[in-house]
Order: C-alpha cells, then structure tokens, then sequence
C-alpha cells in the first residue's frame, strides 16, 4: 500500500528526531530514503555523476550538521531538495569558467563509460543544458522528482504563480529545440 | 493563435494538474483547433522524453561514504564528522588500500587534499628549501671538525653556513627547545631516513614548493595560526595507533576559525587543485615519508611547532642557504 505524504512527513520527522536523540541508525535510514532522490536531482542538474555525488555527499554532510536547525512544522522533503538544489546551483557556479558544454552533461552509465549513455539521455542532457540554472531546477524538480507546483514553490521557496511560469517557458523552448531536432 | 489561458490550460493538462473540468475544456480545444493539437502533442512528447530517461543509482559506495561523515549523532558531538578524519588516518599510515577503502568519492578527496597540504607544509618545515639541482654528499666530509654523519643533498656547503656565524640561525640554537629537537634521536633518525633524501630529490616536490600558490599559503597568516593551534599539534602527535585521539583532534581542528580559514583561502585552494600537487599524494617518495615513523616523532615535537610558528625559522625555510645552515648545524649539534 502506497504510504501518503503526511505519513511519509512523519516518518521523516521520526528519524530525525531519534537522530537527534542519539540514534545513529537513522541517519542510515534518512540516507536510504533520500539518497537516490537527491543524487538524481542533483544528476540532472549537473550532468555529471561523479559531480551528482560529490553534491549528494555534501548535501547530507551539511544536513547532519544542521539538523538541529531544522524546524520540524516544515517538511523535511523541502528542506533537503532545498540544499541539494542550492549546492547544485553552487556547483555550476564554481565550474562554469572551466568546464566545457560537452563535459557538463557527461553522464555515464554506473560503472560505464559515456558511450553507454542511451540516445534519450543525451538528448535530454543537452535540452537540459539549454535552459536557464533556474528554470532547470523547476524542469527537473516536476519531471525528474515528480512534484506538484506547490512542492515545487516549498522547495525553492519561490511564488506557486513563479513556478508555472518559468516550468511553462522552460517547456516552450524545450518544445521548439525538439521541434528543431526533429526536422 | 492560441491566447496565454489556452496555452496554460494545456501546460498543466500534460502536469496533471487540472480538474476534470479543466481536462474536459482541453479535449475540446484540441479537437477543434489544429494549432492547440500540435501543441499539446509536442508538450506530451518534451515530458515523454524525461520519462524515459528513467532514474539513475549512485555509486554504492555513496553511502558508505555520506556515514562514514556522519557516524556519530550531532546531539553528541558538535561537529561534523567528516571522511577528513579517517582519511588522515589512513594518509598517516600511508597503506593504499586503507586509503582506497576510506576515500569514497572525490569529495573526500578534495576534502582529504587539505590535509595532505598541511602535511606538506609540515614536510617542507622539515626537509627545508629544495635543494634544486644540489649536489648530494656527506657533511662531515665539508665540515672540519665533524664526523661524517646523515647525508644531505645540496649544493657543496661552506664554512660560513653551517656555524653559528648566521645570526638567524645562531637565534633559533640559542633556544634550549630547538637544540633539544635537533638532539634529538627522531630528528636524527629523520635526517637519515631514504624517505627524507629521497623526498627532497623528488621533482613534484620542488615543483610543489616553487608554486605560488604554495608560497602564498605559507605566508598566510591563516597557516601560521594553524601551526599554533592545540589540536593541530594533537593531530601530529596522535601518530598512527591513537585513531580515536586524531578524531577528536581533528574534529576540533575543523571547527577552528584559523584552520577554516586556510581552507578557505585562495592560494591554499589553488594549492588543492593543482595537478602537480595530486601527482605528490600518490609519490612513492611522498608517501614512504608519511610512513616514516622519525618524520611523524618530529612533526609531533613541541618543539617542533614552536619552529614552525617561529618568524626566525620560516624565513630560513625559505631560503636555500639558510635551510641548509639550519639543517648542517643540527647536524653538527648531534655529534
């Protein structure tokens, strides 16, 4: 049976709670339920695995460290996709002057080299890199993590109305690059 | 020409995100209009292909990597747990399997390459100026009076080097902790080690030290505070079996302003990213002085950081001849 978000919520607010109360083991369990989420956020961000993984690692760091902060009447979901977004806008930031477009989206299969990458991929990779950083993190945050506009605006704590547009925009231009590609 | 609401009504119809209503409006503008039709069937095909990318697993490794910096809980301990730490260790140990089991993903490379650099800078303390292009000999062979004694690589000493003549040099052996270092059978058994030869010999280590980034970091007031601190000097003592005691120092080091800081300084970043300075971890030479036993007696020796903090002994390492007075009167105090 599919659990609902506010069970999910409370759940995350459990483990963070028995974290802070000493039980190691939840930090575990809080990495088993965000790890792959965030990695693949921040993977389709960035392009780049290794980088997906460097942010995901630092993301859950800084989490650990400041989840005293935490203020548990906000969702932890918003909380950590909120980091791992900010770290991944970061990363961009810090490599822009150095990396090139085909390195940035330079994703690799696990274990695999860049030639195992699928067709769909690449093509997504490079519409991806089209956009702007932040109409990037509203397209990956609807359709790589499945959030609704209103989980879209918590996390990156922006207007509801801001959302759609920069996801419709983003997804006009993505429309015509398609178009282009196909013809 | 479809209007803005037109337009809207059938973004979100390709998000979910209408009411039946709304679906049902959608339907009936695409039947009827040709434009609305071929934009509704391009939108679905742009949210087709993220669905066919489909999820991607990290590596394994990632979260053996994300506990192990974050082993303990912070309620317990105030500070990050960081793979620093362990990746210390194992750098201390100088084992490359321990290094490879610990270092997880680049991140803790990067990480791990801040200490590797106060290491370095611990090392060139040490070993002193690179002796580029020197002559290797012994010294006693030059030194009348001296027996001949460690071997020491660089150009062919003078008189005037190696005695007390040097003001600054004759300064730092005034001072009963630094004679009681060079005295010492650790800074003697370093000065013999094939380790400390072969670094100074080593071409990524001079080519290290001729960065500006490295002399930039050296100069920083950031390092020189650094050299004082406690927990740093806890670091070098805790050597290689004392992992929980170099934890604990490290952890401290961490959340230390002066220690932040140097990381967060730009030469000491350039200093990280630098390819020569990677090439250096991985140095055969490098690594076999990490191991040394001698070198981590020294580096731990109170005395030790006292020189390293020292104006007097900063300035000598970063002059040639002053580097090899220094080291030629250790010498010569040891017989």
């Amino acid at each position: 049976m599919e659990e609902t978000p506010a069970a999910l919520d409370e759940q995350d607010r459990a483990l963070v709670g028995r974290y802070l109360d000493g039980h190691s083991e939840a930090a575990g369990a809080l990495v088993d339920r965000y790890q792959q989420r965030l990695f693949n956020v921040a993977l389709r961000m960035l392009g780049n695995m290794q980088d997906a993984e460097d942010v995901t690692q630092t993301v859950f760091q800084n989490a650990f460290l400041k989840l005293d902060t935490y203020d548990p009447k906000y969702r932890f979901f918003s909380w950590i996709y909120r980091m791992t977004v900010n770290e991944s806008l970061n990363a961009l930031k810090r490599r822009r002057p150095v990396v090139t477009l085909e390195d940035e989206f330079d994703i690799a299969a696990p274990g695999g080299a860049a030639d195992d990458r699928t067709e769909a991929e690449i093509r997504v990779g490079k519409a991806l890199r089209a956009l702007k950083p932040d109409d990037r993190a509203v397209v990956v945050l609807k359709h790589f993590a499945s959030f609704s506009y209103e989980e879209i605006a918590q996390v990156l704590e922006i207007p509801v109305k801001t959302v759609k547009s920069r996801l419709f925009s983003a997804r006009e231009r993505l429309r015509l690059t398609l178009r282009e590609h196909v013809e | 020409m479809l209007n803005r609401d037109q337009i809207e009504l059938i973004q979100r119809e390709i998000d979910g995100a209408n009411t039946p209503d709304d679906s049902a409006r959608v339907r009936a503008l695409v039947a009827a209009d040709p434009e609305a039709q071929v934009l509704a069937a391009e939108l679905r095909e742009v949210a087709g292909a993220f669905e066919r990318v489909g999820e991607r697993a990290p590596s394994p490794r990632l979260k053996q990597a994300i506990l192990a910096a974050v082993q303990t809980p912070h309620v317990q301990k105030p500070y990050t747990p960081n793979t620093i730490t362990r990746w210390l260790t194992s750098l201390l140990q100088s084992t490359t399997e321990r290094m490879e089991e610990m270092v997880m993903t680049r991140k803790s490379i990067l990480i791990g390459a801040g200490a590797v650099a106060l290491v370095i800078v611990g090392a060139y303390l040490v070993t002193g100026y690179p002796s580029l292009g020197g002559a290797a000999g012994t010294i006693g062979d030059t030194i009348s009076g001296v027996q001949p004694a460690a071997r020491y690589h660089g150009r062919a000493l003078t008189q005037g080097d190696v005695t007390l003549d040097n003001p600054q040099v004759a300064a730092l052996f005034q001072n009963p902790e630094v004679l009681a270092l060079v005295k010492s059978d650790a800074f003697r058994e370093l000065m013999k080690s094939d380790a400390f030869h072969t670094l100074q010999q080593n071409g990524a280590f001079h080519s290290i030290l001729a960065t500006q980034a490295f002399q930039n970091v050296m100069k920083s007031d950031a390092y020189r505070d650094v050299m004082k601190n406690d927990a740093y000097r806890e670091i070098m003592k805790s050597g290689t079996s004392r992992e929980a005691q170099s934890t604990q120092a490290w952890r401290e080091l961490q959340s230390n302003a002066a220690f932040q800081a140097l990381q967060a300084n730009a030469s000491f970043k350039a200093l990280e990213a630098n390819q020569t300075f990677h090439a250096m971890q991985s140095d055969a030479a490098f690594q076999a002085l990490m191991a040394n036993d001698a070198f981590h007696t020294v580096m731990a020796n109170d005395a030790m950081h006292v020189l390293q903090a020292s104006e007097a002994f900063h300035s000598i390492a970063q002059n040639a001849q002053l580097s090899q007075a220094f080291l030629t009167e250790a010498n010569r105090v040891q017989q």
